[in-house]
């Protein structure tokens, strides 16, 4: 660990819970890619119908985020994500015993969409409400889970249908996944002073964070609607829409890419590979950067250079030149989404950031969506991917440029949160907040 | 002031009174410039594709085919097709 920090603190624990949650949520996703053959065999279904379980998937996980992201602030992350078990534990059990092609789509599209959500966004607001200070480097840590979780559950996935069968399968991966996170669950404290604890970074001289109550929910309101007011909330679900339109189009059809330019698919899906492994470094140091050298300049070189570097896709004919390609893109890439917590924290301060955090998933959500149609689209109609590979350079670099139109990150965009706790013990209005007297009055 | 002294511990911050007369004008803007592009692009491949399959079924037939209500609604759409 890097001076002055230390691994014995309760927040890591966060951390590594959140981090499990996360996996959680990978294992619904790749779960569905090992299903679609078994499903087809034992009932006929054809992959397309299949498939729409998928999109259902993706967008109820991306619509419900606001919603997740409300419900971590008001009933708590814990609970939420508690919730979230609940759900995948039922939709587990139900994808296991289904017959009907619609028990299907709603067990795996709805259900699964809306425990998903549940997981992914509590956890990054949590995390956020734990680190006072060094927030970039939780995050990084965060993040890595993001590319090692898929990765881990792809392999258990398999080896377990292998050895047991799809249906078997669902119910191990339900329980397993239940008992596991549920027990974690029981240590996750929502914040450090929900805890009797301190926030890692915490030091003598900061002020004391209201995180419950009638203080804390009143106030969640009133500074979430100051949070509205700001261009950086709607700019950044943009820029979330935006980036992930880019980069998901090339996940989605880079491997068909190179089949397409006569590399194999063997040696294609190594791309992908290598995509997946070098982002791993990118996700982590990024956030760090963002937080030492500023968010808004590491942000605008992720986008532009995932934005940029995609068009050396126009030139690549060979298997050597897709991986050049992989290595290099993967840097930006992985960058790309992991500093917005950190900017939000520049923005809003110590605001809990569940409903912001959770409308900027519905950006990335609905961008992951429509990026993942659009190189399939594009190829069936022009018989090639160079427009698919121009519009993924146009939407990042579009990300780029809306970066750039960001508020400066010098200052919070709204009053400080600590405010609610001072003027409740001081009893007097802090500078600056006189024109809304009731803030931090409410309890 | 740096960013890195402004993240870590007591950045200035807007006051109430200035926060509640913002508008995020451009903020929305940017966002319904991003929804009004992602539509254009959507109507002009998909009327491409529509294009295509009516100019597909043409060649099949012999003569001129009819086309769908949503091949014909993509085509009336966009200015390109």
């Amino acid at each position: 660990m890097p001076e002055g920090h230390t691994l014995r603190h309760y927040a890591w624990l966060i951390v590594f819970i959140a981090s499990a949650g996360q996996m959680l949520g990978a294992a619904i996703r790749m779960a569905f890619g090992v299903l679609v053959n078994p499903l087809e065999e034992s009932f006929g279904w054809s992959p397309g119908a299949i498939g729409l379980a998928y999109a259902y998937m993706s967008i109820a996980t991306a619509l419900l985020s606001p919603v997740a992201g409300w419900m971590a602030t008001r009933y708590g992350a814990r609970n939420t994500m508690f919730f979230g078990v609940a759900l995948f534990f039922a939709g587990m059990m139900w994808t296991s015993q289904v017959t009907e092609l619609w028990q299907f789509h709603l067990a795996y599209g709805l259900i699964f969409g809306t425990a998903q959500a549940l997981f992914l966004v509590p956890a990054v607001p949590a995390i956020a409400s734990w680190f006072r200070r060094h927030l970039g480097m939780a995050m990084g840590v965060a993040m890595v889970s993001w590319s090692l979780g898929p990765a881990l559950m792809v392999q258990v996935t398999a080896l377990l249908l292998e050895g047991f069968g799809w249906s078997r399968t669902m119910i191990i991966i339900g329980v397993g996944g239940t008992v596991l996170l549920g027990t974690l669950l029981v240590f996750f404290k929502n914040t450090p002073e929900q805890a009797g604890r301190k926030a890692y970074g915490w030091r003598r001289g900061d002020a004391d964070l209201v995180t419950s109550g009638a203080a804390y929910k009143n106030n969640s309101r009133k500074y979430q609607g100051a949070i509205y007011r700001t261009n950086g909330f709607w700019n950044l679900i943009n820029i979330h829409f935006l980036g992930c339109v880019g980069h998901a189009v090339i996940l989605v059809g880079i491997v068909p890419m190179a089949v397409h330019r006569g590399v194999s698919f063997p040696v294609a899906a190594g791309v992908l590979t290598t995509i997946a492994v070098v982002s791993i470094a990118s996700r982590f140091i990024t956030p760090i950067l963002g937080e030492k050298i500023g968010a808004k300049g590491t942000m605008f070189w992720s986008f532009f250079g995932q934005g940029a570097l995609v068009l050396m896709l126009l030139f690549a004919d060979s298997a050597v030149e897709f991986y050049i390609f992989a290595v290099i893109w993967a840097i930006p890439y992985g960058g790309e989404g992991t500093v917005f917590p950190v900017i939000n924290r520049k923005y809003y301060g110590h605001v809990p950031m569940g409903p912001t955090y959770g409308w900027q998933l519905l950006g990335a959500g609905l961008g992951m969506a429509l990026g993942g149609v659009l190189p399939g689209m594009v190829f069936d109609i022009t018989g090639s991917y160079t427009w698919a590979i121009w519009l993924s350079a146009i939407f990042s670099l579009a990300g780029a440029a809306s970066i750039v139109l960001l508020e400066p990150t010098r200052r919070l965009l709204i009053p400080r949160w600590e405010e609610v706790k001072a003027r409740r013990e001081v009893g007097e209005v802090a500078p600056g907040t006189a024109s809304v007297p009731d803030v931090g009055l409410a309890d | 002031m740096k960013s890195q002294a402004v993240i870590n511990d007591t950045p200035e911050a807007t006051p109430w009174s200035e926060a509640a007369r913002r508008r995020p004008t451009l903020g929305i803007g940017l966002l319904a410039g991003s929804v009004v592009f992602t539509v254009a692009v959507l109507i002009f491949f998909g009327a491409w594709f529509a294009d295509d399959r009516i100019e597909a079924r043409s060649d099949a037939i012999g003569h001129s085919a009819e086309g769908d209500w949503w091949e014909d609604g993509l085509i009336a759409v966009c200015p390109i097709h």
